[in-house]
């Protein structure tokens, strides 16, 4: 006991989320037992973030660039803009390959709880881009929860009379889901959310 | 719905262990301080994982131990709820993550002397009687209460810097799910409406009408009425709200009352008229379950200190007519009269142990 730099490595790692003490002091021995220059290769990967990594001064995505692949590429849909909370999110709907459109990153929701107001997310970038780009269309794809339904209903306040269309994605069934298993709320939704055939 | 099997470990001072409860009647009898209502305890926590009592789910778990665990089988399904830290569910083996899922499994519904405070005190427990009955009728009821209170809280956050588009964010969503409340809220209780009087009657003697009234500012005939007029309530109480910082307006402020005979039953009704209109209450809701086509379990906690011998006949054979599997703790099985022996399980309790007793006595 006593050793400097490895209580020193786990109070750094069990500062990440979802890291406590234990799994901090097994990943420091692991890295301890591991060949040589791991643990530098690591470290240098974490220190490219600061500094390497900043926001697309279009979408405010976390990229290396002035602009990110996608805001740079000319194959997207200049007209269409897809606002989510977090960075995860842009990866989650490229999985899912079905769009084509730009996307806005606003880093959070507001939530007065957590002292988040709009202020401290990117509406203003938003609202700038609105302005100069040429987009017919906003699709509001924050969280179907209280702070995502919020920020949905703030930034569709924001947009009125902007003259854009202002769309919020549809909540209801999981793909896979049969209707006999499927929970009441989800069931109530997609009734609620219907598409004419 | 039918508990066929029943298992606990670490909960409370029951010993660990497996029953067969595949009865229509189950009663569990001990002096007290030996168990008994702990069996209850474990019922109630696998079915609405909350404990039965006035304790904190913490208290769920026996002195010593880590986790207490309840698994059960209801109408074939394996149900499993697992208490330390942290809680987690399993159905047919497999962990729950949507909590709806699990709750369309099992619904229960339970009758306990302490449940008096439900009329004699605050409005707030009243709300949380309702709500639970409306949950206990669609498990939805759940995240649309907790929807509102998230969005009630953020609100309370925001009155003290009020941002104006903010604030009127906050009040169409509060007025949306607020709605949504006060009408679910407002058709359970027409459900019980006609339903509670004659149980009352059947169960005191007592002649009186019963009338549960729901009173709110979300009123309307339909939800977008309803939404309407809360919206309207909001705007109106905007400028008082935001001067004391404080929530005014909505469904957390509504008004459970009960009436016997045009008087509240609050602060007009006898100690003994109180509890058979809680009981009544109780019926009431597993007809309007019946009625769906559902059965929750029914709980039934110290029954022998609640009624006579003659209206314990009259209460086994209500029922017997409503189809539920019921759950009963006693001090003395002989209290309980006219139970049908052919479809009762009988348990005795002593020091966290429980065992079956012969069916025939």
């Amino acid at each position: 006991m006593g050793n400097a730099p490895i209580d020193e490595a786990v109070a750094q790692l069990s500062r990440l989320p979802g890291i406590g003490r234990k799994t901090a002091t097994r990943l420091v021995y692991w890295l301890l037992r591991s060949p040589t220059g791991t643990a530098a290769t690591i470290g240098r990967a974490l220190s490219a973030l600061e500094g390497g990594v900043r926001e697309c001064d279009t979408c405010c995505d976390f990229t290396d660039q002035i602009r990110c692949p996608i805001c740079a590429s000319g194959g997207r849909e200049q007209g269409v803009v897809c606002v989510v909370e977090h960075p995860q999110d842009v990866r989650a709907f490229e999985r899912s390959a079905g769009f084509r459109g730009r996307y806005h990153v606003l880093h959070g929701a507001i939530s007065p709880l957590d002292g988040v107001g709009p202020a401290e997310l990117r509406i203003r970038p938003l609202l700038e881009r609105i302005r100069s780009d040429e987009i017919r269309e906003v699709i509001l794809a924050t969280d179907p929860d209280v702070e995502g339904d919020a920020t949905a209903l703030y930034l569709a306040r924001l947009l009125r009379g902007v003259g854009v269309r202002v769309t919020r994605i549809a909540r209801g069934l999981a793909v896979g889901t049969e209707i006999e298993y499927a929970d009441p709320a989800s069931l109530s939704r997609a009734l609620e959310n219907r598409q004419e055939l | 719905m039918r508990l066929q099997r029943l298992a606990t470990r670490g909960l409370r001072n029951l010993a660990p262990g497996e029953l067969h409860t595949d009865a229509s009647f189950v009663v569990f009898s001990g002096l007290n301080a030996q168990g008994k209502t702990n069996a209850l305890e474990a019922i109630w926590f696998l079915a609405t994982l909350r404990p039965l009592r006035g304790f904190v789910v913490r208290d769920l778990i026996a002195w010593g131990e880590e986790e207490a665990a309840v698994g059960g089988t209801v109408d074939g399904h394996a149900l499993k709820v697992m208490q330390g830290k942290s809680r987690r569910l399993f159905l047919e083996g497999q962990a729950v993550t949507q909590l709806s899922q699990y709750f369309g499994a099992v619904r229960a519904v339970a009758f306990s002397p302490s449940d008096e405070e439900v009329l004699r005190g605050e409005p707030r427990l009243r709300r949380q009687w309702l709500d639970r009955a409306a949950f206990t009728a669609d498990p939805s009821h759940l995240d649309l209460v907790r929807a509102y209170h998230r969005a009630l809280d953020q609100k309370r956050a925001l009155l003290r810097s009020p941002d104006p588009v903010l604030l009127d964010v906050l009040d169409e969503q509060l007025a949306r799910t607020g709605a949504a409340v006060a009408e679910a809220r407002e058709r359970m209780l027409s459900a019980l409406e006609p339903h509670v009087t004659r149980y009352h009657r059947e169960l005191s003697g007592d002649q009186a009408v019963v009338e549960p009234r729901y009173r709110t500012v979300a009123y309307g005939r339909s939800t977008a009425d309803r939404t309407g007029a809360l919206h309207d309530a909001l705007q109106q109480a905007r400028a008082e709200e935001v001067r004391r910082g404080m929530a005014l307006v909505g469904p957390h402020r509504d008004e459970v009352r009960l009436l016997l005979d045009g008087r509240p039953a609050r602060t007009w009704a006898s100690r003994g008229q109180v509890r058979s209109l809680l009981l009544a209450l109780k019926l009431a809701e597993l007809q309007a379950a019946r009625e769906r086509g559902d059965a929750p379990l029914f709980l039934l906690d110290d029954l022998s200190s609640e009624l006579d011998g003659d209206r314990t006949r009259r209460l086994v054979s209500i029922l017997e007519g409503l189809g539920s599997q019921v759950f009963v703790t006693t001090t003395d099985p002989s209290h309980i009269q006219g139970l049908p022996e052919a479809d009762t399980l009988h348990f005795s309790v002593r020091e966290g142990q429980l065992s079956a007793l012969p069916a025939a006595r």
